[in-house]
């Protein structure tokens, strides 16, 4: 998959990890992993470009006596996934209409 | 490699980003590691999972969408030829003198394990020579003999710990080398800025 792509998307799965429930940096490589390979050093950048954006925010929660980042995602970011919900599905129509065409042949 | 050393070295290779951004990446790869090794993994694995701290670092000045890459203004190519040139016996000097302090350190500090093992070395000789030695001379005189295996079987001990000093030292100055080297070509690398 095109790199520029795969990130785009890589976003949206964060957001999407995060609408379920509030997630730290671990759980969120391994829920995303179902779906699309992410690897630590990958999904940072994703995080602090999300924060930047005030699409997501972070708290620190006490977990065997060492802090743990959990990110929660803001009304902004439920906003942006519902922005690009909507515009993926005139990408589908298009995908539907190139593979009917195809088929055709 | 364990979750330390890897953190450590991580650190050493982000250098040249501002320190509130060289920590929160120390923090999140610290907190990473800790969760892996919690669910079970253990911690050389998962250091192995997350990869080769230098490759890490390089990937993170990378993707850093906001990395700025600040390259020193070279000016006219030609008038900064012509200074080089003539600034050559200041710089050069410099230079050579600041090489030569480098070498000379490293001369020094290895001259220690030298020793020790030089020691080691000796002592082994002469309790070889000693033991093999003392039943000749117990032909003549007992006592003699006796002494002799005596300082022989010490120069097997002094041999056995000198010989243990000369790897702990030269293990931690190794180290202490790989440290100096990366810290010595982060000086020549572009400048990174991290906004």
């Amino acid at each position: 998959m095109d790199i520029q792509l795969k990130k785009g998307l890589l976003e949206f799965c964060v957001l999407a990890v995060l609408k379920k429930s509030d997630s730290y940096g671990y759980q969120i490589i391994k829920d995303i992993s179902t779906c699309i390979e992410i690897s630590e050093s990958t999904l940072y950048p994703i995080l602090k470009r999300l924060e930047t954006g005030t699409y997501l925010e972070t708290y620190s929660l006490e977990h065997n006596s060492r802090l743990r980042k959990y990110y929660k995602i803001t009304e902004k970011g439920k906003d942006y996934m519902n922005e690009f919900l909507e515009e993926w599905k005139q990408v589908m129509n298009i995908y539907y209409f190139i593979k009917g065409e195809q088929n055709y042949e | 490699m364990n979750k330390a050393v890897f953190l450590k070295e991580l650190a050493l290779y982000l250098n040249k980003m501002k320190k509130e951004d060289k920590d929160r990446f120390i923090t999140y790869y610290d907190e990473m590691l800790s969760d892996y090794i919690e669910n079970g993994m253990s911690e050389e694995d998962a250091v192995n999972k997350i990869g080769d701290p230098k490759r890490v670092a390089e990937e993170l000045l990378e993707s850093h969408d906001s990395v700025k890459i600040e390259i020193p203004s070279t000016g006219s190519k030609f008038l900064n030829i012509i200074l080089l040139i003539l600034g050559f016996p200041l710089w050069g000097s410099l230079l050579l003198s600041g090489i030569i302090m480098i070498i000379s350190i490293y001369v020094l500090l290895w001259c220690l394990p030298f020793i020790t093992g030089i020691g080691c070395f000796g002592f082994f000789l002469t309790s070889i020579i000693g033991v093999i030695g003392s039943p000749f001379i117990m032909f003549k005189s007992i006592p003699f003999g006796i002494i002799q295996l005596g300082t022989s079987i010490i120069s097997v001990g002094s041999s056995i710990l000198l010989g243990i000093a000369t790897v702990k030292i030269s293990k931690i100055f190794i180290n202490i080398n790989k440290k100096f080297n990366i810290k010595l070509v982060s000086l020549f690398k572009k400048k990174v800025v991290i906004r």
